[in-house]
């Protein structure tokens, strides 16, 4: 059967969603500043991106069925040096909105949503140092289709 | 950046004597290596071309070995690493952990063949 929906959309609608709905996130110092990577260029430091990881097979498929779509995505926030310490709250909130959860979009079923691995790294410029937080997710989505 | 392969011999249930379990996991701990760079090798983003060439297999033990992309930006720092998560203004564009990935997932038929013609 063709498929009509894009499991890795349906993901990222659920992030946004998730996201910019939790009290605690917004309240945190990346404020509405969320978005799937790349960053909108006009936002200020600090903002939370999101992106799916390609992480070899991500069907759950049995006797032809498509079950399951098993996707990573890296959810950072990113902010200059100095934010360091202003984004931990704000990873703290993602985990607390993201991990163990699960939820719905209009075409699909976020069956779970759980924390994979932390990221932290540093990014230099000439000029400035910047500094990227947060973690990979597993993200189970089944369409409905 | 860097992907490290390391197989752990923990306990041999394999008719093999140790000289030849050893044999058996070197073949395979190198059979994944060259899977890793080689799928690395196809998806790395060639730009400028300057991260694909920075790649080598380094050896770190008997039964290890990395699979390493080390290209500097201007300021020193690795290019590679920053192509794999991404930086402030450009995305992810993940090359070596989904190649490492693919190689995990055919690791068990490999390991078969391998078995297969030392057994």
């Amino acid at each position: 059967m063709a498929r009509t929906v894009d499991p890795v959309v349906e993901a990222q609608r659920w992030l946004l969603t998730t996201l910019t709905a939790d009290a605690a996130v917004t309240a945190s110092a990346v404020g509405t500043r969320i978005g799937s990577a790349p960053a909108n260029r006009s936002w200020s430091y600090p903002f939370l991106v999101y992106q799916h990881l390609p992480r070899g097979k991500d069907l759950r498929v049995v006797n032809g069925v498509v079950l399951l779509h098993d996707l990573t995505f890296l959810v950072k926030a990113v902010g200059t040096d100095f934010d360091r310490l202003v984004l931990e709250p704000t990873t703290v909130a993602v985990f607390n909105a993201l991990h163990n959860t699960f939820g719905v979009t209009a075409n699909a079923q976020i069956v779970a949503c759980t924390h994979e691995r932390p990221i932290s790294y540093p990014e230099f410029t000439e000029s400035q140092q910047f500094v990227h937080l947060g973690a990979e997710y597993r993200i189970l989505v089944k369409p409905n289709d | 950046m860097s992907v490290t392969v390391r197989v752990l011999v923990r306990r041999n249930d394999l008719p093999l004597t140790e000289e030849r379990v050893r044999d058996f996991a070197g073949e395979l701990v190198g059979w994944i290596g060259d899977l890793v760079y080689r799928v690395s090798q196809e998806e790395v983003p060639v730009d400028q071309d300057v991260l694909r060439p920075s790649a080598e297999i380094v050896k770190t033990g008997d039964l290890s070995l990395e699979v390493r992309y080390d290209a500097r930006n201007v300021s020193g720092h690795n290019y590679g690493f920053y192509q794999e998560y991404g930086t402030r203004h450009h995305p992810a564009q993940p090359y070596l952990v989904p190649a490492a990935f693919r190689a995990a997932e055919q690791v068990p038929d490999e390991a078969q063949r391998i078995y297969g013609r030392l057994g």
